[in-house]
C-alpha cells in the first residue's frame, strides 16, 4: 500500500516537471509580441516593470537586458512581408527608407547569435547602408555575396531572425507604431 | 478513474506552480549565466562593484542573446547591499546615441540616462538599496534601485564598426567611466 502511494507521488512530480517544462518551453518559443507592423512584431512593455511574468521571461530568453520603448523599439521578424518563415537559402531585400527615429540598424541572427561570416557584417544601420539617389536603400539578406548592402545569411540551419533597432523614437513612430511605414522584407528568390 | 482524479488534479497544480516559479526565476538564473559567460576568461571570476569596458563582438564572442553588433557596452556588476555605488559618467562629443541604463537582477531596465537626457556630459550617479539613508550631494542623481543587486550597463552606438579611428576616439571616452562604493561614513 505504502509503496503503490510512493509510486503515485513519484508519477505525480514527474509528470508535473514535464508538463511545467514542455508549457514553459512553449510559452518561450512564442515571440509574445503584441504589436504587428506588416513582418514587424514588437512589445512596448519590453524592458519595463510593466513587462509581467511571461514577457519578461521571454526577453530575458531572446533578448536580455533589452532597453525600454522610452529608449528603443525592437522590432523583428520571422518572416518576410508575405507571412513566409525567413529561409537561410532565400535572398531578400530589406526595401524601406529612414524609419521616424535618431538612428536605426537593421541585424541578422541565427538562433539569436551573429551569423559568421569572414567581413563581420551583422548589421546595416543608418550610418553604414549605401542610399539610392532618393534617399531610399535596400539591403540585400542572402547567402550569396551582393555588390552592396549584403546581409550576410548563412548557411546554418536554425531560425534566421531580423531585428528592427529604433533608437530614440521619434514622435510618429511613437504615436503610430503599427501603421507607420517600416521596411519590407521582399523574398526575390529561392535555392 | 474517479480514484485518480485527485492525482491528476494534483499533477496539474503542482505543474502550474512549477511553471510559474521557473518563469519568475528564469530571468534571474539567465541574467547570472550571462555574467559568469561574460567574465568567463578571467580568473578573478565575476567582479563586483566594477565597471568593465567591453569591445565590439563578433561571431562567437555575442556572449549576449539577440547582441547589438553596433554598439560598444561597459558592463557593472553591482551589489549595494552594504554601501551605495558612485556612478561616474562621460558622454563622448559625438552625436551618437549613448546611455547607461539600470537593470534589476531580474532584468527589469528600472533608470536609463541617455546623451540628450543628461544633464552634462559628465554626471554622477548614485545607487542606492530601497530604505537607503544617502544624503544627495551637489549635481549628482540619485537613483533608488529596486533591489540591491543587478547590472549597470553603458551603450555607445558605434555609426561604424570598420572605422577604427571612430572606436579609438570612444574607447579613450568609454575609459572615464567607472563605479565605485561609497567609502565608509560617508553614508
Amino acid at each position: 500500500m505504502n509503496y503503490r502511494y510512493f509510486i503515485r507521488i513519484l508519477v505525480c512530480l514527474v509528470c508535473a516537471l514535464a508538463l511545467a517544462a514542455g508549457a514553459g518551453y512553449a510559452s518561450l518559443r512564442q515571440t509574445g509580441e503584441t504589436l504587428t507592423n506588416g513582418p514587424w512584431r514588437t512589445n512596448l512593455t519590453t524592458g519595463s516593470a510593466e513587462a509581467g511574468l511571461l514577457h519578461r521571461a521571454r526577453v530575458a530568453w531572446r533578448g536580455l537586458w533589452a532597453l525600454q520603448a522610452s529608449e528603443v523599439y525592437y522590432f523583428s521578424a520571422i518572416t518576410d512581408s508575405d507571412g513566409q518563415p525567413l529561409r537561410h537559402g532565400c535572398r531578400y531585400r530589406v526595401a524601406g527608407n529612414d524609419p521616424d527615429t535618431r538612428w536605426w540598424s537593421v541585424t541578422a541572427y541565427n538562433n539569436d547569435h551573429f551569423i559568421p561570416n569572414p567581413g563581420h557584417a551583422y548589421s546595416f544601420s543608418k550610418t553604414t547602408v549605401q542610399r539610392e539617389a532618393d534617399g531610399s536603400w535596400n539591403i540585400f539578406l542572402s547567402h550569396d555575396s551582393q555588390p552592396k548592402n549584403w546581409l550576410p545569411s548563412g548557411d546554418q540551419t536554425g531560425e534566421l531572425v531580423l531585428s528592427l533597432r529604433c533608437y530614440n523614437p521619434g514622435v510618429n513612430l511613437i504615436a503610430n507604431p503599427a501603421t507607420i511605414e517600416l521596411p519590407r522584407i521582399i523574398r526575390e528568390s529561392c535555392q | 478513474m474517479k480514484k485518480l482524479l485527485p492525482w491528476i488534479l494534483a499533477t496539474v497544480a503542482l505543474a502550474a506552480l512549477l511553471y510559474v516559479i521557473g518563469m519568475w526565476y528564469l530571468p534571474q538564473f539567465l541574467t547570472a549565466r550571462a555574467v559568469k559567460r561574460i567574465y568567463a576568461r578571467r580568473q578573478t571570476g565575476v567582479p563586483v562593484n566594477t565597471m568593465t569596458h567591453g569591445v565590439l563582438r563578433v561571431a562567437g564572442t555575442d556572449t549576449v542573446v539577440r547582441d547589438n553588433p553596433d554598439t560598444v557596452t561597459s558592463l557593472a556588476v553591482y551589489d549595494i547591499s552594504e554601501r551605495p555605488l558612485r556612478v561616474k559618467c562621460v558622454i563622448p562629443p559625438q552625436d551618437n546615441y549613448w546611455s547607461i541604463s539600470f537593470f534589476d537582477w531580474n532584468t527589469d531596465n528600472y533608470r536609463v540616462i541617455n546623451d540628450r537626457t543628461a544633464k552634462a556630459r559628465e554626471f554622477e550617479v548614485v545607487l542606492v538599496k530601497p530604505g537607503s539613508k544617502y544624503q544627495k550631494r551637489g549635481n549628482e542623481e540619485v537613483i533608488v534601485a529596486p533591489s540591491a543587486r543587478g547590472i549597470a550597463l553603458i551603450r555607445m552606438i558605434v555609426t561604424d564598426r570598420n572605422n577604427k579611428d571612430e572606436l579609438a576616439k570612444l574607447s579613450d571616452v568609454q575609459k572615464k567611466s567607472f563605479v565605485e562604493p561609497i567609502a565608509d561614513g560617508a553614508y
